[in-house]
């Protein structure tokens, strides 16, 4: 297995609301690889954004960790000064976000703005290299017309241009780490795809890890070499993509592939939805927080939280029905397949 | 209910605003587009933003009065009549919206008991508020949720629910019809699939005819029996949902549907991702002949300078492209 670059431990985030605490991530672990894409799935309100904003420090101040540890490079980040955070951030890790319009300046010309980032991670560089570096980026991120693009203020790009600049902006420090947070979800089907082919190739040259976060599964597919499944602030599945979508091994991830239609969908077939709607994490509920939803729930799901099994080499999951002492009867993952087959694949 | 009987019909449909400070120039939003959609059936309509979906849509429900072209709804034409009259002749109550945004489509102030009695006080439903109460009542149960929401305001539910209340609140009044404008988009994927199956459901039940307005190929693919693409402005493909999927034949329907990402990582390692180069013109100054071609990668001569019909390619299969033109 290749090298760990980040490690997250039992991330615990809060807020504090007029309503009291809202536990948005309640004990999130998980690991990068160097040069993978790493996934994270789940619905709004799961903890996905969260959990990569508590990378970066970027919460809003009333957020909180309770507990757990984010270790980069040996150093725990929630414990380094802010000092020393801006050297990892921007620098070493960066981010983009969905909207691109709110993360540009609008008053300011996009390839000032890049300008801007490299100057100030490598103040030793002249106004000229800046620029010129600048310009050598949006080329990069395949701008066409990139010299006239580059006096352009962002309201005269279109979306998928200025997510463009904004992985230019993001890539400008040589990163090792690259969170996307639903850097494709406001943009049409076409765009996307033209902003995954990007991401990809950036991230074979440039030798990249990347956290990408999304609800679309098939954008998963395409793009991630491992997935980790949020619900409710909770890890509920891990594993690779492969591991993931030929054997779900979690309920929740079941019923997630079952309500999306394939291309291929019979159409006669009725899509089976996850009834109800996800838990309040004001007062989180006990035990799994899939459980109110969930068709094989038992007694034991409401007391206690499950443990995290291991499926295979590469799979783990949370559920009572992994237990070896989770009854046969309806079990669907113990009816036909013995789960520890699918670990020699 | 009467199968196969012409419920819409939208001839040569022209749609365009002016142009601020731009005299002489327009929005070409819809630009000539023709179709027809039966009773009992559901119209898939898909394309990139921009690409004039929605503003078909409010055209065909009277929001604007279109620049050019005819629609016939239910045998009249409404294409020409004043606000009064088209809530006199009943179009108004039989061709309802659902719209993207639950969050912007109710009424903050209002109860839901209030959203769900307006549309009916409106079209003279119900002889008194008792009345309308019982059936709002049983508007709300249809869509899933307690009758006892009735007194609470939209902001105590989640999107979905909120997306249940405005489907409530266009059934309320027994439409013909219902335009559902992106109305699945904003939600998660869990909750997509419920509302989906509801609105199959009331397909069946009450013989609903939808026009539903899209992005997202596999859901449209889903839920309808006929699908038509539009590009800037122009319908480009329109033929049997299966066949559209199976065997696209217009360029750009081609690159969309090798855009659309595969939840399947095998099938998505293996398949040709080459989409669509460059991105949509504007359509204040659209591409002249075929509005696809600075685009398409079977580009001729004649494709920049002449407009291409929509034709028949066999089978009922629809397309407006000059590569299958004889």
């Amino acid at each position: 297995m290749s090298e760990t670059v980040l490690k997250i431990e039992n991330l615990h985030t809060s807020f504090r609301t007029r309503a009291g605490e809202v536990q948005a991530v309640r004990g999130v672990s998980l690991e990068l690889h160097r040069g993978e894409v790493l996934g994270i799935v789940g619905e709004s309100g799961c903890g996905k954004s969260v959990t990569a904003m508590s990378v970066l420090k970027v919460l809003p101040e009333n957020a909180y960790h309770t507990e757990g540890e984010i270790l980069f490079d040996g150093k725990n980040l929630l414990k380094i000064s802010a000092k020393e955070m801006r050297k990892v951030r921007g620098k070493r890790i960066s981010m983009i976000f969905q909207d691109p319009m709110t993360s540009l300046d609008p008053l300011m010309k996009v390839g000032r703005q890049i300008e801007e980032g490299i100057r100030q991670n490598l103040p030793k560089l002249t106004r000229d290299e800046a620029r010129a570096k600048a310009l050598a980026l949006l080329k990069r991120v395949r701008i066409p017309d990139a010299e006239r693009r580059y006096d352009c203020y962002p309201h005269e790009l279109s979306g998928g241009m200025r997510q463009r600049v904004m992985i230019a902006m993001a890539l400008s420090c040589d990163p090792e780490i690259l969170i996307a947070d639903e850097p494709t979800t406001a943009l049409d089907v076409t765009i996307q795809n033209q902003i995954l082919l990007l991401l990809r190739e950036m991230c074979r040259e440039m030798d990249l890890s990347v956290i990408f976060i999304t609800h679309d599964l098939g954008v998963v597919a395409e793009l991630c070499d491992r997935v980790v499944v949020l619900y409710g602030g909770l890890v509920m599945e891990q594993g690779s993509t492969d591991d993931i979508f030929d054997h779900p091994s979690h309920p929740y991830t079941m019923g997630l592939m079952s309500s999306v239609p394939q291309l291929d969908q019979d159409k006669a077939r009725r899509l089976s939805p996850i009834p109800g709607s996800p838990p309040s994490l004001l007062q989180p509920p006990e035990g799994c927080p899939f459980r109110a939803r969930c068709r094989y729930a038992r007694n034991i799901c409401g007391r206690l939280r499950p443990e995290t099994v291991r499926c295979s080499q590469t799979h783990t999951s949370a559920c009572w029905l992994l237990a070896p002492e989770a009854p046969a009867d309806g079990n669907p993952f113990r009816e036909g397949k013995e789960n520890s087959s699918h670990g020699a694949e | 209910m009467e199968p196969n009987k012409t419920l819409l019909e939208v001839q040569d449909l022209k749609q365009y605003f002016p142009v601020a400070g731009r005299r002489g120039s327009a929005v070409h939003a819809v630009d000539g587009v023709s179709f027809s959609i039966r009773e009992g059936e559901t119209f898939g309509l898909v394309g990139e933003s921009g690409c004039g979906k929605s503003t078909l849509a409010r055209t065909v429900i009277r929001l604007t009065k279109p620049t050019g072209g005819k629609i016939i709804f239910d045998g009249l034409d409404i294409s020409g009549m004043t606000q009064r009259e088209l809530k006199e002749k009943q179009v108004r109550r039989k061709l309802q919206m659902v719209f993207q945004d639950p969050y912007s489509s109710l009424n903050g102030r209002m109860t839901v008991r209030s959203a769900l009695l307006e549309p009916l006080i409106a079209n003279g439903i119900g002889a008194n508020d008792e009345e309308r109460t019982e059936l709002a009542r049983e508007a709300l149960l249809r869509v899933g949720l307690a009758p006892d929401c009735l007194g609470r305001f939209p902001h105590e539910f989640s999107g979905g629910q909120r997306q249940r209340i405005c489907i409530a609140r266009a059934l309320a009044v027994h439409p013909k019809m219902v335009i559902c404008d992106e109305a699945i988009s904003a939600l998660d994927v869990s909750i997509q699939a419920q509302v989906v199956n509801m609105l199959g459901d009331f397909q069946r039940e009450l013989g609903l005819t939808y026009l539903f307005i899209a992005h997202d190929l596999s859901m449209v693919r889903y839920m309808s029996h006929r699908v038509g693409v539009m590009y800037l402005g122009r319908l480009v493909e329109l033929c049997e949902s299966e066949e559209i999927y199976r065997q696209p034949l217009h360029p750009y329907t081609q690159g969309l549907l090798r855009s659309v990402p595969i939840a399947n990582p095998k099938l998505a390692r293996s398949r040709n991702k080459e989409g669509l180069e460059g991105e949509v013109p504007s359509p204040i100054d659209p591409p002249a002949g075929c509005h696809f071609h600075p685009r398409c990668p079977y580009a001729k001569p004649v494709c920049r300078e002449a407009v291409p019909e929509l034709t028949d390619a066999g089978g009922g299969h629809m397309v407006c492209c000059h590569l299958y033109s004889k």
